[in-house]
């Protein structure tokens, strides 16, 4: 129940920071009808497949993963690029490797999955119920997620320690 | 302190430039599908960042800022999806990446 309300702020927010014209009627009146119409075809979605997670919670701890997450695509982002500019001194080590996941509910899983593919460096061929295959560029980065950092910081924002 | 900004604009530009043509030359430098993907995904990144920074430095903060700090976040959502999909669908047809360290000798390794 609470989604509803949440998608609805969320979509008029969206809407009217994207249209710039917050006095005329008609405007208005027409992003009125275009949030109820979005908002009427994901509650029919959610009839079929209900919205169990904590999402609420994970939305309001963003903040803390990030500025991280930032940091982490810095870093991947130069060691990409010396193997693109120096392939001499620094050779690609392509590896493949299933790993385990930590995070537990859905929305951290696709979370998970979408952080390792947004470092470049690192992407995320399948996902299974506990377990995630990795493909990665060099070695060192497979060895920083096997290390688990992400996967803590992301199990973190659902709420585990 | 308009020359600092319209520096620090300039300065972030031109770093989201030339990460795009290194993406541009990555993809043609490495020698297969999954490798390409990930010098595709630089230009995906940093380089998308940088340029809109510079631009949201040019234009000031107003609504146009707003919209612009949705496109980054818009894009950072959506294409880590878009080359899942692709490489994804790539493994599943059979495509054998080629690997340095194969997954038999990596099990090994970690169990020695």
């Amino acid at each position: 129940m609470p989604y509803r309300y949440l998608l609805i702020i969320g979509l008029s927010i969206f809407w009217l920071l994207l249209s710039g014209y917050w006095t005329n009627p008609l405007i208005l009146g027409l992003g009125a009808a275009s949030v109820a119409l979005s908002t009427w075809i994901a509650m029919r979605i959610e009839k079929k497949y209900a919205f169990k997670d904590k999402g609420v919670s994970i939305l309001i701890r963003q903040h803390t993963f990030w500025p991280w997450l930032l940091l982490e695509i810095v870093k991947s982002n130069i060691a990409v690029l010396k193997c693109i500019w120096m392939p001499k001194t620094n050779p690609t080590s392509p590896i493949i490797r299933q790993l385990k996941m930590q995070p537990q509910s859905n929305i951290a899983r696709t979370l998970y999955a979408n952080a390792i593919t947004l470092t470049p460096g690192t992407v995320s061929i399948e996902v299974r119920d506990e377990e995630i295959l990795v493909y990665a560029l060099l070695e060192d980065a497979m060895k920083d997620l096997e290390d688990g950092e992400m996967g803590r910081r992301v199990h973190k924002l659902e709420g585990g320690n | 302190m308009n020359f600092i900004i319209d520096a620090l604009s300039w300065a972030c530009l031109m770093l989201g430039c030339f990460l795009g043509i290194s993406g541009a030359i990555g993809i043609f430098r490495f020698d297969e599908f999954y490798s390409r993907a990930h010098a595709a995904s630089v230009t995906d990144t940093l380089c998308v960042l940088f340029i809109i920074s510079g631009l949201v430095l040019q234009s000031g903060f107003n609504l146009v800022t707003v919209k612009m700090i949705f496109i980054v976040v818009l894009l950072w959502l959506t294409s880590p999806v878009a080359s899942h999909a692709l490489i994804r669908s790539a493994y599943q047809t059979g495509l054998k990446p080629k690997l340095a360290i194969t997954r038999k000798e990596s099990s090994k390794r970690t169990q020695s």
